[in-house]
């Protein structure tokens, strides 16, 4: 076990690593973020001071070592717009992000998985076919226009909710949170929603699928035969191992949640990360694309250990460290 | 999965290639007989089949060329659905903020979407299909070094690696398509080499080699064929991710350039006057991208279902 | 046994019919087959796949769903009708009066669950226990289906066991609220032939240290030879010969039945060639008119096209043939 926590993290790092590279390399390469930070009427000399002052006069090599330098020291450069931290910047978003995409993975779990159970169960129904063909319409609908129609159906013709920002906010464990006030949890609703329609349809087809194989396999057939009743069948016999999938998708899915969320917050001004990278790309403001990269990619091989070390937790036929499955 | 699975349980075990070659108008025919018997999957096709014409010929059935600046006038702009422009000629879906016929303007949009889409997803399967095959064909230690990659690429979301792509490439047609290509090759990749080595092991590629066939005329003649179903089951939800996925990067306008305006640019021009009351520049290129990926997902849909490549997932 | 007075019948099915209403016909997978299981007693139903012996085993537990029904006739355990129960009834039976061994014991244990939590559940359906309480129990039901170390079995998980082991762990669990019935559904064709000889013997001695009834259903006449005491032939749905073992094996008077014996290797002259019944079984959806095994049969005639009855000769040897072979 522990074996395989230290070979996973040193598989982790050398992820973080390469990305590190490729990321810099091909940040720092191509584009010149000194013609859109000054002037353009500005002369040679001044560009030059501006060039030196970010460090952009080095060879590409030195600026490498230089930034896993301080990027080991926590330094991520500097915003070339904003003038702080890039690191610090990412940071401050952050928690808008995490809250936004924790919100819509909660209401995927709890639209998405029973759902997926009811039309999983009773395959033929007429309300089955109806969850299925809205599960194919959820898959097919664009994130960013389901955005749209939402802003335009309860925000504009409606007015019921807000479709801009993040409302007032609480702190709380030293962070900001929208859903810990009225106002914020009215704020959320949309973008979550938003957010989480894509994974609800993602959800609904894996449960189905799960129930669909599990109630056919013999030892249900065997349980039913010992007499078992239905709720415990369906609860204990059939549920555990239908989840043990589910949950392990449920980590993934996160990863790609928070990624996604790229395409709500810039829809819904959610003033999180991912608004902040489309406008540093806009801008082309690199350390902040960097740091937002490598924060990213930190997080992805995180949420893999986690899901990996969840799954062998789960799953009684996995032991880590041992090849027998 | 074998013999593409057209004649499902009917046909033999060893079913080569020459079965496939042999009765291949049959084959197709009894295939199109079972797709027709899903009426939702017919409906889909048709439509799809539809939009497919509007987008290869818009130049020639489109009421108006919107990207003549010309035959724009900025009275017209922002006309609701249905209205008259000012030289008498009715708008039945609208103008955008330039004046621009919408339907016109949808129909342009929708051959720039499509085309970026069919052609990345052409373009990443071959690539992946060559990367594929060449790790089943190998094996050992390259399979295994280029099998990682591909798990590696798959286990971050697509639109995370296109926005790395393009933060480091920039904004523009070409970069769009190479963000796209490089966000799904890996599924090719994986899709091929999945059906490669089960018909690796079957006996009649072990009889090619023993006949000392060429290794290209093995794979091009043996292996290849047998991927066939799998492959066109992926391409088609390939290509809707991949429309989607454009989309998705032009609206957040850092995909397409303004001077080629997919759906996903049309909408997002909409989207400043969706506040003020002109849903219709959004919410129309909207439908229409949705028609789409609808179609081509029903169709997809339909095709996994008959062609069963048993992919995980 | 003949010393003793005849035992009372636990379980007696009367003229049962389970069809399948299927988009291409009705199948009548069970057809109007009759036989009682007496308490102690071992009943082999013999039969190729497709006859309907898992059917009427299957019927008997009430787990037969749609598009399966029991379109007509009785099943009654202990006196009581079964074929009328509410669902709830019949799953307070299921597992506890009446239960079942299945085929492939690799997939009959579920693989997240610990054995002793299995356990539990069987026996937590049909009696209020704690879990240790039922710990207990499971453990004293491992050592009699011969598991060592049975305790630390109860925390294992079924992929940590061997085929053999789990049909044991099945095997104990069937038979944990004191079954008056349990229904062998080929519980040993997966197994290695060694395991199945030992299984087969621990079963013998189960049943005659308990009054648990057994019906084993199971294509395999060499099984129902060693094992049970009486046997029933089944062929396309219905019972075609049913009898003590002894008579029907040894005097088979059906055509199929003396088919089925000529076809086991270990009776065959040495380097002649196994004979086997020709041609095969008719389709379900297309059951010949009369005797269904008339088309295989070589000494059919033009009466076997009528209907057919049962007819006893001898005692309780009945057969469903109109020129049935010549007994002795």
């Amino acid at each position: 076990m522990i074996a395989f926590i230290i070979q996973r993290v040193f598989q982790g790092a050398a992820v973080v690593l390469a990305m590190s590279l490729i990321v810099f390399v091909g940040v720092y390469a191509i584009g010149d973020p000194v013609e859109i930070l000054i002037n353009p009427d500005a002369d040679q000399q001044t560009r030059e001071a501006v060039r030196q002052s970010l460090g952009l006069d080095k060879p590409l090599w030195m600026q490498y070592l230089f930034f896993v330098k301080s990027a080991l020291h926590g330094d991520l450069g500097t915003s070339f717009v904003f003038n702080i931290p890039a690191i610090q910047l990412i940071l401050q978003r952050l928690p808008a992000t995490l809250e936004l995409a924790l919100t819509a993975t909660a209401l995927a779990i709890l639209l998405g998985i029973p759902l997926g159970l009811v039309s999983g169960l009773n395959d033929k129904r007429w309300y089955s076919r109806m969850i299925m063909a809205g599960s194919i319409l959820g898959f097919s609908l664009p994130t960013f226009w389901v955005g749209l129609i939402l802003i335009l159906v309860f925000g504009v013709w409606l007015g019921w909710l807000p479709v801009y920002g993040r409302g007032d906010t609480v702190r709380f464990l030293g962070v900001e949170w929208s859903i810990f006030t009225l106002d914020g949890l009215r704020h959320i609703i949309l973008p979550a929603f938003n957010l989480a329609l894509f994974k609800i349809a993602l959800f609904i087809r894996l449960t189905r699928a799960g129930v669909m194989e599990v109630v056919n396999q013999d030892y249900i057939r065997f349980a039913n035969a010992m007499g078992i009743k239905k709720a415990r069948l369906l609860w204990r016999h059939i549920l555990k191992n239908i989840m043990i999938p589910i949950v392990t998708v449920i980590g993934i899915e996160f990863g790609s949640v928070v990624a996604f969320a790229v395409v709500t917050e810039s829809i819904f001004n959610w003033p999180g990360m991912g608004k902040l990278i489309i406008e540093s790309i806009n801008h082309l403001d690199r350390p902040v694309i960097v740091a937002y990269l490598m924060v990213i990619v930190v997080m992805f091989v995180i949420i893999n250990l986690l899901v990996d070390l969840l799954y062998a937790g789960l799953d009684p036929r996995v032991r880590l460290g041992s090849s027998n499955r | 999965m074998s013999d593409l699975g057209l004649n499902s349980g009917a046909s033999p075990k060893f079913t080569g290639p020459m079965r496939v070659l042999g009765d291949r108008s049959e084959r197709l025919r009894n295939f199109l007989l079972e797709y027709a018997h899903s009426p939702i999957a017919v409906a889909g096709g048709g439509i799809l089949v539809l939009l497919l014409l509007i987008a290869i010929f818009a130049p020639w059935i489109a009421p108006q060329n919107p990207y003549d600046l010309a035959s724009l006038s900025i009275l017209d702009s922002r006309l609701p659905p249905g209205s008259e422009s000012y030289n008498g000629y009715t708008h039945w879906l609208g103008t955008d903020g330039v004046g621009r016929d919408l339907l016109s303007a949808i129909m342009y949009g929708l051959r720039i979407s499509l085309s970026v889409g069919v052609l990345s997803s052409l373009f990443a399967l071959m690539i992946g299909m060559f990367v594929g095959l060449f790790a089943a064909y190998t094996g050992g230690r390259t399979e295994n070094i280029i099998m990682r990659i591909v798990d590696l690429q798959m286990s971050f979301p697509a639109i995370l690696i296109a926005l790395i792509l393009l933060a480091i490439l920039g904004r523009g047609a070409e970069k769009t398509m190479i963000a796209l290509i490089a966000v799904q090759w890996a599924y090719y990749a994986r899709t091929v080499r999945a059906s490669a080595l089960v018909e690796r092991e079957r006996e009649y590629i072990e009889a090619a080699r023993g006949q000392r066939l060429g290794h290209f005329r093995i794979v091009s003649r043996h292996l290849l064929p047998n991927c066939f179903a799998p492959l066109l089951v992926v391409l088609t939800v390939q290509v809707a991710h991949a429309i989607t996925l454009e989309a998705t990067l032009s609206f957040l306008g850092i995909g397409l350039p303004e001077t080629q305006p997919s759906l996903g640019l049309l909408i997002a021009n909409g989207y400043q006057y969706l506040l003020s009351g002109s849903y219709w520049i959004s919410i129309f290129p909207g439908v229409a991208l949705l028609i789409t990926i609808l179609s081509i997902n029903l169709v997809g849909d339909r095709l996994r279902e008959l062609l069963n490549p048993g992919m995980r997932r | 046994m003949n010393a003793m007075p005849p035992p009372q019948p636990v379980l007696e099915v009367e003229r049962l019919s389970t069809v399948f209403d299927l988009r291409a016909g009705m199948v009548r997978s069970v057809n109007d087959v009759s036989f009682i299981l007496k308490r102690g007693e071992i009943l082999g139903i013999v039969g190729e796949s497709g006859s309907g012996k898992s059917v009427t085993g299957l019927s008997v537990l009430g787990l037969i769903e749609p598009p399966g029904r029991i379109a007509a006739g009785s099943i009654r355990l202990e006196g009581r009708e079964l074929t009328t129960l509410a669902d709830a009834e019949k799953r307070k039976l299921r597992g506890n009066a009446i239960s079942m061994i299945f085929q492939d014991p690799m997939t009959t244990l579920n693989p997240v669950l610990s054995i002793g939590r299995q356990f539990f559940e069987v026996i937590n359906a049909h009696r209020k226990v704690s879990y240790t309480a039922a710990l207990d129990e499971a453990e004293a039901a491992l050592v009699q289906v011969g598991i060592p170390a049975a305790r630390e079995r109860l925390s294992s998980y079924p992929h940590e066991l061997s085929g053999g082991m789990r049909q044991r762990v099945c095997i104990a669990m069937s038979l944990i609220n004191k079954p008056a019935v349990v229904i062998a559904d080929e519980p040993t064709t997966a197994l290695d032939v060694t395991i199945q000889a030992q299984i087969l013997y621990m079963m013998q001695n189960l049943v005659r240290d308990s009054d648990v009834s057994l019906i084993w259903v199971t294509h395999d006449l060499s099984v129902v030879a060693g094992l049970c005491d009486r046997v029933a032939v089944m062929y396309a749905g219905r019972i075609v010969e049913t009898g003590p073992v002894e008579d029907v094996l040894g005097n088979p008077r059906h055509p199929y039945t003396r088919g089925l014996l000529d076809s086991i290797p270990g009776d065959a002259e040495p380097g002649h060639r196994l004979r086997q019944v020709p041609g095969t079984q008719p389709s379900p959806l297309d059951l010949p008119q009369g005797c269904s095994f008339r088309p295989r049969c070589s000494g059919a005639r033009e009466e076997c096209k009528s209907e057919l009855t049962s007819d006893q000769v001898g005692p309780e040897h009945f057969v469903r043939c109109l020129f049935k072979l010549g007994g002795d």
